[in-house]
């Protein structure tokens, strides 16, 4: 009733996540071998692949807040710190050259590759769906479980961090004023947090025995990933054209 | 065949030099109610946890004796493979969610899925489950965004949906407010009615005495006392094990002393009302209610009439607060208090009491009005110069714990604080002695039960001799003895001339300790009177949806409020009534 | 029966978790509190040297990777994430953190490393330039001659000395103030423990005269 044991929608949405994982992950690699021109092809496929499946403004969104700033850094930094070649412009001591403006091109592509294809799981797979992949295929439970709870226990603990400032405060412990007394307020709130963090992983621990996480036998879910012998195909299919991709660049018989 | 079967249990933990369990022989039949009680540190939750099995495979330890669970031998079986039988709820809510659940639908499936439980009969049951446990509107919520009665609620239906016959309840409602601790027993009841085998450790002896059916005492690890309630409640000893008894037998034996006598001992206030009908008391009628105060209800003038007029020590003036999301906590909240005063302040979770205390000492700043001590507005000090003026004891102590020895942990903040070592020795040492730690000086606070280290942190604050203190919370998961302890500290902080504010839910605690009582509902104060006219404010209660203590529960039975709370007066008018 | 070795151990297990949740605790805590480092790995380094080496590599490498949100590439930084953890916890279990002196040479371990693994990635797949704010200073280095390579190392090592000593000295201070008995219980514990406890344990505290006046006494009103 209130998590669909299929999700309605396209076959993207539908995608099996461990399918979707190894296409990326093919996807990436090969990236890495090739080079920037790849990023004509790859930047938009996703583009396409994230707003088919309904998420291209999230997608925009981390790709404008955290992409960008640090991908132009990038490309500034590597443009002015390579000298070499045609000079394109300059001012004072600092040169615009040929071989930085390669150097930069190379290097941004390079993240903005990896950077894509993280964005592209982000917006593609869900965690819950994945980890239920991962169960069928006969993953331990528990090793899923790390994997979920990871990602869901950090605005916990975030939270935490600001009622173990109060509490600290209200104790005459100073927070603003010169850096001495801010480094001199960081054991007093990383301490309680760590020690009662600790104490929650024996109570968590506790709890999670008592719901059975360590009973032996098959789990079963609300949630169902459809795992065909198509989605095994793609992936065998994918991951030869990546191995062939890369042998083929490495043995210059194909350079983009 | 038993439920549960224990003989000769012994067990101690590792790195323990005293056993914690001793020689215990327990039966409990399929379908029965057991309630435990003792004192902190009897071993109640050791064997709460060795039924459950985690005791000693979790916790390591030398166990002897034999355990079996459904005929089932616990030695025999893994951790794992008890889930079948035995359903486990503790007190913390926020540690007992999953982690892995968005949903509250999804976290009540978890159980169900690892015992490999068909998707269609996990719908079937969880639907059940959150119609019966009123959680249907919260279906879709993430459980960490949930209050911490919600959380225990649903931590408590996530066990239930797993239909174990054996149900271990290890102290579910200390953290709860009466509301929520009343919806957990009725929650108990109904499993119990369904036929589950319960056994619940707990502190709330009135609700033990009406729905147990027969109570176990645990005390230094060894099994004490045991019979129905009745029995164990009017045992003599009962008391000196440290457990508290139901509050209509203090009532009762207050009577007695008045030379109010009863052939039957009262484990209800209903069975005490019910005792004074059959002797010739008349009970009032509906009709003759007295009219009813507007709400709010507000003259704490006429507490102060014996007292000396002192100027205010802490002004709070037309205050309300926001949160930066806009959402309103207080609104136009007025209250003004003199220098050695002790108030309670009662009222629902969500009506405003915590964020009241922080606008007091400076955790949070008034969207509008002004907080004033000693005539000083508080907008221009840090928080933590303010602490200096006001000291806080929150609710949870392990928010502020981290020293290495209970001794180290009192001694830090007036260290901080640049104070001469004589001095901060002189200050530890009192604060030791008047909260009952000197004998455990040297032990790491976390080796220490919760309701123990509540006390480290009161006295922490206590070390810091602020003018004032804000207590939250003192009294929850805390047994006699705490209480007890309790009761002197607020009684020595008032003959030191502190004032004390104490946010509390035990309504009964502050029936018998505060002469002044504010009541909050809603983000606003809807009452603010000495406490003897508290509970009578019926318009006040209901709007509040508090309990009402055992005292005036007995006596709006018979008078009308002007008997207040004084126990002569009541026992007067008893007898005055009695011998006509 | 779930034996304490098992690497699949709940106990340790769930210092993943933790380890990774702390890791963007006390990073946000750097912040709010302006001081000027990262200390964003403290929680992984903590499940490491309690969880042993592949709690700490699993944490670690989760433990940058889950920051993608707020860093493109975190993905490749998390390797070295995996290292520090991995190292921590051989360090842990091979007896290096009993005792100040130990502890002082573990941390020196730790820092080069990191040292040499930041130098090393941001060189092989960025060419030295990877986005964060000290390839400036790189920048500016190389401009005034330095060959590259050294420019790189010596501005990781400044980056990684104040932030991997405080993030290693925190946990081992934290553990010193853990009680013995909750630290027994992860899987590394018996090989942290520092005996610097004052008396010997004892269970229950001597018997203190009982407070006056008792609950429920409906005295002298």
């Amino acid at each position: 009733m209130y998590e669909p044991i299929t999700p309605a929608g396209n076959a993207v949405q539908r995608a099996n996540p461990l399918v979707v994982v190894c296409l990326v992950l093919c996807c990436l690699i090969d990236g890495l071998f090739i080079g920037s021109k790849y990023l004509l092809f790859f930047f938009p496929t996703s583009v396409v692949v994230v707003a088919v499946a309904g998420n291209l403004k999230r997608y925009l969104a981390l790709l404008a807040a955290v992409m960008l700033p640090t991908a132009t850094l990038m490309f500034v930094l590597q443009l002015l710190a390579n000298e070499g070649g045609v000079t394109y412009w300059h001012w004072w001591i600092i040169r615009a050259t040929e071989l930085g403006f390669d150097n930069a091109i190379h290097y941004t592509a390079r993240f903005v590759v990896i950077g894509t294809a993280v964005f592209t799981l982000i917006c593609l797979v869900k965690l819950s769906r994945f980890t239920r992949a991962l169960e069928q295929c006969g993953v331990n439970p528990r090793v899923t479980y790390v994997l979920q709870a990871t990602v869901l226990i950090i605005p916990q603990m975030k939270k935490r961090v600001a009622v173990i400032l109060d509490a600290q405060r209200a104790r005459g412990i100073e927070t603003d004023a010169n850096l001495r007394v801010r480094m001199k307020a960081l054991l007093p709130v990383a301490a309680p947090l760590i020690l009662s963090a600790l104490t929650s992983v024996e109570e968590r621990a506790v709890s999670l025995e008592a719901r059975g996480t360590t009973l032996p036998g098959k789990r079963t879910s609300l949630l169902q990933v459809n795992n065909s012998t198509f989605d095994k195909v793609i992936c065998i299919v994918a991951v030869l054209i990546c191995g062939g991709v890369i042998i083929a660049v490495q043995a210059n018989w194909w350079m983009p | 065949m038993n439920a549960i079967e224990i003989t000769g249990l012994s067990f101690s933990y590792p790195l323990a030099n005293r056993p914690a369990l001793q020689e215990i022989n327990l039966s409990v039949k399929p379908g029965e109610w057991v309630s435990v009680v003792g004192a902190n540190g009897a071993g109640k939750s050791t064997l709460a946890q060795v039924i459950r099995g985690l005791v000693p495979h979790f916790s390591k330890g030398d166990l002897s004796g034999r355990v079996l669970v459904n005929g089932r031998d616990l030695a025999t079986l893994s951790v794992g493979e008890i889930t079948a039988d035995v359903g486990y709820v503790f007190q913390n809510p926020f540690t007992q969610l999953t982690g892995v659940a968005t949903t509250v639908y999804a976290e009540l499936s978890y159980g169900l899925g690892n015992m490999g439980v068909p998707p269609v009969e996990i719908r079937r049951r969880v639907d059940a489950m959150l119609e019966s446990t009123k959680l249907t509107k919260l279906a879709a919520r993430n459980p960490f965004e949930l209050s911490g009665g919600q959380q225990q609620r649903v931590a408590l239906a996530a066990i239930l949906v797993m239909e174990q016959p054996i149900l271990v309840i290890d102290e579910p409602t200390s953290q709860l407010d009466p509301e929520t601790t009343n919806a957990m027993f009725e929650l108990l009841a109904a499993a119990h009615s369904a036929g589950r085998t319960v056994v619940l450790i707990e502190h709330k002896m009135e609700q033990v005495a009406q729905f147990s059916e027969r109570v176990i005492m645990l005390h230094d690890g060894r099994l004490v006392l045991e019979g129905t309630p009745e029995q164990v409640f009017t045992d003599p000893q009962c008391e000196s094990y440290g457990v508290r008894l139901p509050e209509s037998l203090y009532l009762q034996r207050a009577l007695e002393q008045r030379g109010v006598l009863l052939p039957d001992k009262a484990l209800s206030v209903n069975n005490l009302v019910m005792q004074l009908v059959k002797l010739g008391m008349h009970p009032r009628t509906a009709k003759s209610e007295p009219a009813q105060d507007d709400v709010p209800v507000i003259h704490p003038e006429r507490f102060s009439t014996t007292q000396p007029v002192t100027p205010a020590l802490l002004e709070i003036d037309r205050v309300t607060f926001s949160y930066p999301n806009g959402v309103e906590a207080i609104h136009e909240v007025s209250l003004n208090l003199r220098a050695g005063e002790s108030v309670a302040i009662i009222g629902q979770n969500g009506a405003g009491k915590t964020t009241l205390a922080k606008l007091v000492n400076a955790l949070l700043r008034p969207s509008s009005g002004e907080v004033r001590i000693n005539g000083q507005s508080t907008a221009k000090w840090t928080a933590a110069e303010t602490a200096r003026r006001v000291g806080y004891v929150f609710q949870n102590p392990d928010d502020q714990i981290f020293n290495k020895s209970v001794y180290a942990e009192v001694e830090y903040a007036p260290k901080r604080w640049g104070l001469s070592e004589a001095e901060v020795r002189r200050r530890v040492v009192d604060a030791l002695h008047l909260t009952g730690l000197t004998g455990s000086q040297n032990l790491n606070p976390y080796d220490l039960p919760l309701s123990v280290r509540k006390f480290v942190t009161i006295a922490s604050t206590i070390a810091l001799d602020t003018d004032m203190v804000i207590f939250d919370e003192p009294t929850a998961g805390q047994d006699l003895r705490g209480l007890n302890r309790l009761i002197t500290i607020l009684r020595e902080l008032a003959a030191r001339g502190k004032t004390v504010i104490t946010i509390t839910h035990d309504m009964e605690f502050v029936s018998q300790n505060f002469s002044r009582t504010v009541v909050m509902t809603d983000r606003q104060i809807i009452a603010d009177t000495p406490t003897e006219e508290t509970f009578y404010l019926n318009e006040v209660l209901a709007k509040a949806m508090l309990d009402q203590p055992a005292f005036p529960e007995l006596t709006r039975n018979f008078f009308s409020n002007d008997i207040g709370l004084s126990m002569n007066a009541l026992a007067s008018a008893v007898v005055e009534q009695l011998g006509r | 029966m779930a034996s304490k070795a098992s690497v699949f151990n709940l106990m340790g297990l769930l210092l993943i978790p933790v380890g990774v949740a702390l890791d963007f605790a006390l990073g946000g805590l750097a912040l709010t509190l302006k001081l000027p480092i990262y200390l964003d790995s403290v929680g992984h380094i903590l499940a490491g040297a309690l969880g042993g080496p592949v709690i700490g590599a699993v944490s670690g490498f989760l433990g940058v990777m889950t920051n993608s949100a707020f860093s493109a590439d975190a993905v490749v930084w998390a390797f070295q994430g995996a290292a520090i953890g991995l190292v921590v916890g051989l360090l842990a279990w091979a007896g290096l953190f009993k005792g100040w002196p130990k502890i002082v040479l573990s941390t020196v371990i730790i820092i080069v490393l990191s040292t040499a693994l930041s130098a090393i990635i941001s060189y092989a797949v960025y060419g030295g330039f990877d986005g964060y704010g000290i390839s400036a200073i790189r920048a500016a280095l190389v401009k005034t001659g330095m060959p590259l390579e050294l420019a790189i190392i010596l501005t990781a090592f400044v980056a990684e000395l104040i932030d991997k000593t405080l993030s290693v000295v925190l946990p081992i201070i934290v553990i010193g103030l853990m009680s013995e008995r909750l630290l027994y219980k992860f899987p590394m514990g018996s090989l942290l423990h520092n005996p610097q406890s004052n008396a010997a344990p004892q269970d229950e505290p001597t018997v203190v005269a009982p407070p006056t006046a008792g609950y429920g006494a409906y005295g002298d009103k």
